[in-house]
């Protein structure tokens, strides 16, 4: 029996010994569909470049762009988002002078973020959110650069799809919103996202294509408004600003620390387990010595 | 080579008298144990791939979740020295259930303390009134008491008893911290192997980086068997002394 054991350990050994080899999977062809890892080395946070767009970061700007959106990611030092948030476009554009024409902030799981928009004269509407992490105020800018088209990428408090559309229009397009959607359809993708996609015909003639998913107590809303037969395509603001994109600070320290409390907490209880036995050992020597006394 | 030389390291002349010999197994089981948690730092730190979204922090999760699964098996060692004490009014497992308790709340406080180290970088928080969180909290909780509780009741037989009622109702906050993130949809706690909920926040496909389900999967092999059996056992010739030395000052106190 014992030695049926003494094999099994040695057979987990031997086991554990081939694991680093069994993990080293071959290397396959990338698949071009696939969302790469970014990492700015200068700024030292990461981020996914989504597929089919081309990175054009230079130093701490990280730079993204697919001929027909851009997105800017910095992390500059304050902690005042809206000061954050200002100090990024003009490091991307120094001659921006643009006010925000909304600022509101949301309260999502992982912080409060601020969102604001910039309509600046001529130029495409520039979508940002900041939010201030260790100290440095991580910032996202998106814009759809589309003649005539307007985009808004917003988050919004609201468990409805139909109910964050209608907050988020109100919001951006028309205060008095009110319009029945021409259509209306859903697209489950394969992770398994409901997206509600809504499409509309303004007073003016314009269209509207707003694009809408919820995700807990929140809708996740992209309204694009653009002149009659242009094309409009909300995918690039939802699937990559708001749905997929997300700026990862280094983490390394945070590891260095969850290590050094895995061995403060490991070789803490082998060393009490130890210090005990020896202090047992102790009294029953002590406790001989007394007997024999 | 004199008697005392022929003691085995680690056992005085003293002990070794009241000790059975350390088992040649658990030697090599404890030089297994260590080699193997070099390996699975290896595997983790060294060979599977940097999580795109979450960077190097991701790894904590090849120990933080093993761990949990480490106190598990401890702990229910715990329940099993309870249940058979109760039966047999054995000594030797209630020697057990107390192992199983202190080595569980050990690795309890691993999978605990490096959750909060994952969550501040991910959660942007340190702690979060989470269903899972929260479970985990009342776990360790539950078992400190235990360990408090033994200690402030003087009867021997009375303690045992007490002892082992009370680490079989543990082990429900255990399950209740296992199962809590599969049936309440609010948590933000991700799922690791199967769906997460929707409000999760910091989940990864086991596949989508190189090296992650390897990593994952030897680390459970040593987080999550060796380590608590090893420590378990430690811990198990520990009291076995404790009790020796105990019932010896009984004696001579009584003489």
């Amino acid at each position: 029996m014992q030695n049926w054991i003494r094999r099994a350990v040695l057979l987990v050994l031997v086991l554990l010994m081939a694991a680093p080899a069994l993990a080293q999977e071959p290397e396959t062809t990338p698949d071009p569909n696939a969302t790469r890892a970014y990492y700015n080395s200068a700024a030292l946070f990461g981020m996914p470049l989504p597929a089919g767009w081309d990175n054009l970061s230079e130093g701490e700007i990280t730079h993204f762009s697919d001929g027909r959106s851009d997105i800017y990611v910095l992390a500059v030092s304050s902690t005042d988002v809206e000061a954050g948030i200002r100090t990024a476009l003009e490091r991307v554009n120094p001659a921006f002078v643009t006010e925000p024409s909304k600022t509101s902030t949301v309260n999502l799981q992982n912080g409060t973020w601020t969102q604001q928009i910039f309509t600046p004269e001529g130029g495409a509407i520039i979508n940002a959110v900041g939010q201030v992490y260790d100290n440095r105020t991580f910032v996202l800018l998106f814009s759809h650069n589309q003649p005539d088209s307007d985009t808004y990428a917003v988050i919004v408090e609201s468990a409805d799809v139909q109910a964050g559309i209608l907050d988020a229009a109100k919001r951006f397009i028309d205060p008095d919103f009110a319009l029945e959607a021409a259509s209306t359809e859903e697209t489950i993708n394969a992770d398994e996202l409901v997206v509600t996609t809504n499409t509309y015909t303004l007073d003016g003639g314009d269209e509207l294509v707003a694009q809408g998913e919820v995700r807990g107590n929140f809708t996740y809303v992209v309204l694009e408004r653009a002149p009659a037969g242009a094309e409009i395509d909300v995918n690039d603001a939802f699937f990559t600003v708001l749905l997929g994109f997300f700026v990862t600070p280094s983490t390394s320290n945070y590891l260095l620390l969850g290590l050094g409390v895995i061995a403060v907490i490991t070789l803490g209880f082998a060393l009490s387990v130890f210090l005990r036995f020896r202090s047992a050992q102790q009294d029953l020597k002590t406790l001989e010595q007394l007997q024999a006394e | 080579m004199s008697a005392v030389k022929s003691v085995p390291l680690g056992q005085s002349a003293a002990s070794s008298a009241l000790l059975p010999p350390r088992p040649r197994l658990l030697t090599l089981l404890t030089i297994i144990t260590v080699v193997a948690v070099a390996i699975g730092l290896y595997v983790g730190l060294g060979v599977a791939r940097t999580d795109i979204d979450q960077g190097d922090v991701q790894r904590i999760f090849y120990i933080h979740m093993p761990a949990f699964f480490g106190a598990f098996v401890a702990f229910g060692a715990g329940v099993l020295g309870g249940v058979m004490y109760l039966r047999t009014r054995e000594i030797r497992w209630d020697t057990l259930a107390l192992a199983g308790v202190e080595v569980g709340l050990a690795m309890a406080m691993i999978n605990l303390i490096t959750g909060m180290i994952w969550a501040r970088p991910i959660w942007n928080t340190w702690w979060t009134w989470d269903p899972r969180l929260t479970a985990e909290a009342i776990m360790v909780l539950t078992y400190a008491a235990y360990l408090m509780l033994r200690a402030g009741i003087e009867n021997p037989e009375r303690r045992r008893r007490f002892a082992s009622v009370y680490v079989i109702l543990a082990i429900t906050t255990v399950l209740i911290t296992l199962f809590i993130i599969r049936v309440v949809p609010s948590t933000i706690h991700p799922v690791v192997i199967g769906p997460s909920p929707q409000n999760a926040v910091g989940g990864f496909e086991l596949n989508a980086t190189r090296g992650v389900g390897a990593a994952l999967g030897v680390n459970m092999i040593v987080w999550a068997a060796l380590v608590p059996v090893t420590l378990l056992w430690w811990r198990v010739r520990l009291e076995k002394l404790v009790e020796a030395a105990n019932a010896r000052k009984a004696a001579l106190l009584d003489s």
